[in-house]
C-alpha cells in the first residue's frame, strides 16, 4: 500500500498533520499549511483510501495499527525524528495511539475536536440497516453510502459546515469525498478501531507525557464537547474552546485556528510549554 | 483568540466643504499614505474591510465616506454628487491629515473622482490603483453605461419602466417604490461570482444605510468627463503616475474591456483576477492585498518606470 505525503519548509522543528478520514485527503489542510509552514517543516499525509494514496480493498488494510505504521514511515522517510502532531475528529484516536505507542516521536499532540471513541448516536445509525429515507444523522449508514454515494457526500458536506458562508468549504469537501468510493469509505471507517471511553481516558492519563492541546467549537452530535473537556484533563493538556464559533474551525474560521496552532506550537518549540515528564522531572 | 479582531482608525474627522460634512478615518503610521476613495454612495468606506487592517501594517492608510452614505453628510441636490466635489472631498481628507502626497485607491465609480484628482493636483498623487473602474471607454462592453449616461437620455431615468426588469431597474421611480428589490438585484449583479455570499450581505447592508432619496441625485451629478469614449480616453491621458488596474473578467457592472481601456490610457499596468466578480478588493483580497502592495511599493520607491503589459493571478 502506497501512502502519499508532501513535505513543506525547512525548519528543523516538524508538524505533521495526520491524514483525515477517508471521506477527505490532506488538502483538509489547505489553510494551515502555508502559513505553518512559515514558522516549521509541515507534513501532510494523505489517508489511506483517499487523494494520492491507495485505496486498498480490504478492510484491515485500514487498521488503527496500519495508519500508525504509515505515520511513523512518513517520519523515518523525510528523516524526523519527532514531529509536533496536529488531528483532526476521529483521527485523535490515531494521535492517541501514536502517543501511547511512540512517545519519542510525538513531540507535541493537538488534539482537534477530537473522537477517541464510538458516539452511540453514530453507531446506531451506522448499524440500523437499509431504509427507505435517511434523516440527518442517519445519513451515516453504509447502505445509504452504497445507495447513493454523491447524496451523501453533499449532505456530509453542508451537515459539517453549517454556517453562512461555506460554499467553497462545501465544495472542496464534497471533492474530496468523491476522490474515493463508498466501499473504500466503509472498509477505511469499520477498520480503523476506536478506543473504549474508559480506556482511552486511562491512556490519556497515564500514558501521555508530551505537551497537549486540545481544541473545540460549538459543535454538533458527532463532535460532542465531552470529549475534549475529559481528555485534556486526563492528559494534563490545554483546552481551548472556540466560543461562539461553530464546526470545521480550521476551514471556516482559518486565522482563529491558525493563531491558537502557532502560539502552542512555537511555546514547545521554545520550552516555555512543556508536558507532564519534562514538567515532573 | 475570537473570530476576528477589529483594526480600530487610530483617528477620525470630518472635513466640511459648502456646508457638507465627510467623514474619515485615519489607521496607521507607515510610508507612504494610502488615500482609499469611496466608489458610488450605495456603499461606502466598509468596502475596503479586507485592505486597511493589512495596508495599515505597512503604510498609513486614509479612507472617507462618500456623500450620501455612511458617516458622511447626504445632501438633496444633485450639483452636490458631482465628480469634482468627490475629488474635492478627497483633497480635503488630504490637507485635514497634513498629508502631502498619497498613493490613491479606488473601486468602481471612484475611477471618476479619482481621475481628476490624480489629472489635477499630480503633486499629490505618487501613483493610482483603479480596481474594477467605471470608465465607460471600450467601444461595446461600456456602451451600456453611455447610453444611461447620455444626457438626452436623461428622463428616461424618472419614468418608470412598463417592466423594470433587468438594467431597468436602474431608474429613480422603480427605486422610490422598491428600494430593498433594487438593492437586492443590483448587488446580485456586484457580487456575481460564486462563495460571494458574505459580500453580498455586507453590499446590502450597506445599502441600507442609505435610501433612494438620497441616491437619485447622486446619478445627475456628471461624471469627471463626459461619458463618451474620445473625453474619457482624453481625461486619462493627462495622468503622469505609476498605473495599476485591476479587474476581473466576470465583472458584470464594469466591463474587463473598459479597464483595458483605462490600462492602455494611462499607460499602466492591467491585472486581471478571475473570480473577482465587480468586487475583486472583497472577493479576492489576498491578491489584491499583494498586487497593491508591490505596486505601492513600486510608485513610493520612485522606480516610475511605466507599468506596461497585462498577466493574470489565479
Amino acid at each position: 500500500v502506497r501512502v502519499f505525503y508532501e513535505v513543506y519548509g525547512d525548519s528543523p522543528d516538524t508538524v505533521c498533520m495526520l491524514p483525515p478520514w477517508a471521506l477527505m485527503d490532506s488538502r483538509t489542510w489547505r489553510l494551515q499549511v502555508p502559513y505553518l509552514a512559515r514558522h516549521f517543516s509541515v507534513i501532510a499525509i494523505d489517508p489511506r483510501g483517499n487523494g494520492r494514496s491507495d485505496r486498498p480493498p480490504r478492510r484491515e488494510a485500514y487498521s488503527r495499527a496500519a495508519h500508525v505504521r504509515d505515520v511513523i514511515a512518513v517520519l523515518d522517510a523525510v528523516g524526523a525524528g519527532a514531529a509536533m502532531m496536529i488531528s483532526a475528529s476521529p483521527r485523535g484516536a490515531l494521535l492517541l495511539a501514536l502517543c501511547v505507542e511512540h512517545p519519542e516521536r510525538v513531540r507535541a499532540a493537538v488534539f482537534i475536536t477530537p473522537q477517541l471513541w464510538i458516539e452511540p448516536g453514530f453507531f446506531k445509525a451506522f448499524t440500523a440497516g437499509s431504509r427507505e429515507r435517511y434523516e440527518d444523522l442517519e445519513n451515516m449508514n453504509p447502505d445509504n453510502w452504497r445507495r447513493d454515494y454523491r447524496a451523501f457526500v453533499e449532505w456530509f458536506a453542508g451537515w459539517t459546515a453549517p454556517n453562512p458562508h461555506s460554499t467553497r468549504q462545501i465544495e472542496e469537501m464534497v471533492r474530496h469525498g468523491l476522490q474515493t468510493d463508498p466501499e473504500t469509505l466503509i472498509n477505511a471507517t469499520t477498520g480503523f478501531e476506536m478506543f473504549e471511553r474508559e480506556e482511552a481516558l486511562r491512556l490519556a492519563r497515564e500514558e501521555v507525557s508530551c505537551p497537549v492541546l486540545v481544541t473545540q467549537n460549538g459543535g454538533q452530535a458527532m463532535y460532542p464537547k465531552h470529549t475534549s473537556g475529559p481528555l485534556a484533563e486526563a492528559t494534563g493538556g490545554r483546552l481551548h474552546v472556540f466560543e461562539g464559533l461553530g464546526p470545521v474551525v480550521y476551514a471556516r474560521w482559518p486565522v482563529a485556528m491558525n493563531i491558537v496552532l502557532r502560539e502552542f506550537l512555537e511555546g514547545v518549540r521554545s520550552g516555555a510549554i512543556s508536558g507532564r515528564a519534562a514538567a515532573a522531572t | 483568540v475570537t473570530a476576528s479582531t477589529v483594526r480600530r482608525p487610530d483617528a477620525t474627522g470630518y472635513v466640511e466643504r459648502g456646508g457638507v460634512r465627510v467623514f474619515w478615518e485615519r489607521y496607521g503610521d507607515g510610508e507612504p499614505t494610502i488615500l482609499l476613495v469611496p466608489p458610488w454612495s450605495i456603499v461606502h468606506s466598509r468596502c475596503w474591510k479586507a485592505q486597511i487592517p493589512y495596508l495599515a501594517r505597512h503604510y498609513r492608510v486614509l479612507s472617507f465616506d462618500p456623500r450620501g452614505n455612511g458617516g458622511s453628510d447626504r445632501p438633496p441636490e444633485p450639483t452636490a454628487y458631482a465628480e469634482p466635489e468627490f475629488a474635492a472631498d478627497a483633497l480635503a481628507v488630504l490637507d485635514a491629515t497634513e498629508t502631502e502626497r498619497a498613493v490613491v485607491v479606488t473601486l468602481s465609480l471612484g475611477a471618476q473622482r479619482t481621475l481628476l484628482l490624480a489629472a489635477e493636483h499630480r503633486e499629490r498623487v505618487l501613483g493610482v490603483a483603479f480596481i474594477a473602474p467605471f470608465f465607460p471607454a471600450s467601444p461595446v462592453r461600456g456602451l451600456r453605461w453611455r447610453i444611461m449616461l447620455n444626457p438626452r437620455l436623461r428622463p428616461l431615468f424618472f419614468i418608470r419602466p412598463p417592466l423594470a426588469l433587468g438594467w431597468l431597474k436602474f431608474n429613480a421611480a422603480y427605486w422610490r417604490t422598491d428600494y430593498p428589490r433594487f438593492v437586492d438585484w443590483y448587488m446580485r449583479r456586484v457580487c456575481s461570482t460564486p462563495h460571494s455570499s458574505r459580500q453580498l450581505e455586507d453590499c446590502i447592508e450597506w445599502a441600507r444605510e442609505t435610501d433612494a432619496n438620497t441616491l437619485i441625485p447622486t446619478i445627475g451629478g456628471g461624471l469627471a468627463a463626459p461619458a463618451t469614449p474620445k473625453a474619457q480616453t482624453a481625461i486619462a491621458r493627462r495622468l503622469r503616475c505609476p498605473v495599476l488596474v485591476i479587474s476581473a473578467p466576470d465583472d458584470k457592472v464594469t466591463s474587463h474591456a473598459d479597464a483595458r481601456a483605462l490600462a492602455t490610457a494611462t499607460g499602466g499596468q492591467l491585472l486581471s483576477v478571475p473570480g473577482g466578480g465587480h468586487t475583486p478588493q472583497a472577493r479576492k483580497p489576498v491578491a489584491v492585498n499583494l498586487a497593491l502592495r508591490a505596486f505601492v511599493e513600486n510608485a513610493f520607491t520612485g522606480d516610475s518606470r511605466p507599468f506596461r503589459g497585462a498577466h493574470t493571478v489565479a
